[in-house]
């Protein structure tokens, strides 16, 4: 996989999230994959601190279901998001596998009738997926978002990143 | 002080001194005005160092390792008499590490922030009406891959023995869970239940190992399973919740699972992305809405479950769970200090 092949690997990725094809983008994820979004910004073990989302796959699909279902509270009105993807970098990590670095910039609105000048919320990101080649398909082993603003007050992420 | 310039902005770290990066003020760890700037230009009895540290905060004091301070006024009783009820229940969350310390924050903290009153969030802290509507989604989850159904304290049956209990000075705490002896060994190992009976007796220790509860410490202070909570007001309709996660200090390694679970479960429902906190902060903000949409509607209601309170051998308030008894004790505290400073005035 070159950058080239990276990027649209990455755009593919973001373009499933902003339109909200959420079944599309968990395929993307390997079986034993995580989804891992960690709180506080630094090198920590995530065993030993805790994260945002520290997802395995039956946890990830839980919060997809609960994204889609009608009793998740945080979502109606539900976020639109944007995912704006750059500075990708690749690294091989043997056969079939490769770390790709990126930064995110992801913005997220929610249109509430009730209250007035909605904030638009802005979290720009370092983004690390480490991408497994599985029958010809690449797909996702980890995707670790390391929010710039972890360590910052934050008023809801209810929505995927 | 000379401008009054706060003098550290780090969370953690080390230092030496603390400097004021404005006119070089320096300041000893202690708070002590070790140095100013340019000290030629100040005449003899223009400033007394001694008289210009950084402010001490009039009142600490602190239990079982967590330090209580009030910074603009002395309080009129001493913590313990504050504490009262709650010492027992500080105990019991203590006590559940074998060391009977408990680690705050050094695992983690969110910092949240929500567009509300912060005594919104002081009640939610101990809110046992709401679980089953706000929280059905998380609920579904837990019974899913967990196998458990975390409804049943919350049905409001006012069978369960769960109560709601105003203990005095503000304080109050809702009783989650009072695990039988079967429940506490499906959660914990038999060497660890027997290491906290070693380490601080059967009673202690079971005590404990029983209960789960949310305490909240009059005015902003909530104890949690797996968390200390602070909620800061900003502005009227503005607060900052610091959730700092708590860690069994000094678990022997062969526990460690014991750690590994407080943080999944914790990260599970709390923080700004989980499956639990962000439903409650919506809830928050749209009572906030609400409530200044109509000015004509002075109050909120409290009142479930008044009429029925019962008051135990220690003194305090208590009704079901679902009820409200524990939400209401901080108005009781609140209104005794606002007609105390009225007077005052």
């Amino acid at each position: 996989m070159n950058r080239n092949d990276a990027e649209s690997f990455l755009y593919h990725e973001a373009a499933l999230l902003d339109h909200k094809r959420f079944d599309e983008w968990f395929d993307l994820f390997c079986d034993d994959a995580l989804y891992w979004i960690p709180a506080n910004r630094g090198d920590y073990d995530p065993r030993e601190h805790v994260s945002f989302v520290y997802d395995n796959m039956t946890l990830l699909k839980e919060r997809i279901g609960r994204l889609q279902g009608e009793h998740c509270h945080a979502q109606p009105p539900p976020s639109s998001t944007l995912h704006t993807v750059s500075n990708v970098e690749v690294e091989p990590l043997g056969s079939a596998r490769v770390r790709v670095r990126s930064n995110a910039v992801i913005y997220e609105f929610r249109n509430n009738a009730q209250r007035r000048f909605c904030p638009l919320q802005t979290f720009p990101a370092f983004c690390t997926h480490e991408l497994r080649e599985e029958d010809g398909h690449w797909r996702i082993a980890s995707k670790k978002v390391v929010l710039l603003n972890a360590d910052g007050e934050i008023f809801d992420l209810s929505f995927l990143l | 002080m000379h401008r009054g310039a706060t003098v550290c902005p780090y969370e953690k770290g080390e230092a030496k001194t603390f400097t004021c990066p404005y006119h070089g003020w320096e300041y000893a760890l202690d708070g002590k005005l070790e140095a100013v700037g340019l000290p030629k230009g100040y005449n003899e009895g223009e400033i007394d160092k001694g008289q210009l540290g950084l402010r001490e905060a009039a009142k600490v004091g602190s239990y079982r390792g967590i330090i209580f301070a009030s910074l603009n006024e002395v309080p009129d009783i001493s913590l313990e008499a504050k504490l009262g009820p709650a010492l027992p229940i500080l105990d019991a969350y203590m006590d559940l590490s074998p060391t009977g310390e408990i680690e705050v924050g050094k695992s983690g903290v969110y910092k949240h922030a929500y567009r509300g009153n912060w005594k919104i969030q002081v009640e939610g802290s101990v809110e046992g009406y709401h679980p089953i509507f706000t929280h059905h989604s998380a609920f579904e989850t837990i019974g899913r891959t967990m196998g458990i159904n975390p409804k049943g304290s919350f049905t409001g049956s006012l069978k369960t023995g769960l109560h709601g209990r105003d203990l005095g000075h503000g304080n109050n705490i809702c009783e989650i869970y009072n695990y039988t002896d079967e429940q506490i060994r499906q959660r914990y190992p038999q060497a660890f239940i027997d290491l906290l009976k070693d380490a601080h007796g059967e009673k202690r220790a079971m005590a404990a190992l029983h209960t789960r509860f949310n305490l909240v410490i009059f005015p902003n202070l909530a104890i949690l399973e797996y968390q200390f909570r602070v909620t800061r007001p900003v502005q009227v309709d503005l607060s900052e919740v610091r959730i700092y996660h708590t860690m069994l200090k000094g678990l022997p390694e062969e526990f460690s699972a014991l750690n590994l679970r407080r943080v999944r479960e914790h990260e599970f429902f709390y923080g700004p992305a989980a499956f639990g906190g962000p439903d409650d902060y919506v809830a928050f903000e749209r009572i906030q809405q609400g409530l200044v949409a109509d000015e004509e509607a002075p109050w909120v209601l409290l009142n479930r479950g008044y009429a029925t309170e019962q008051v135990d051998a220690e003194g305090c308030r208590y009704g079901d769970l679902t009820q409200e008894t524990q939400q209401r004790a901080p108005y009781y505290e609140y209104r005794r200090l606002m007609a105390r400073s009225a007077e005052a005035a």
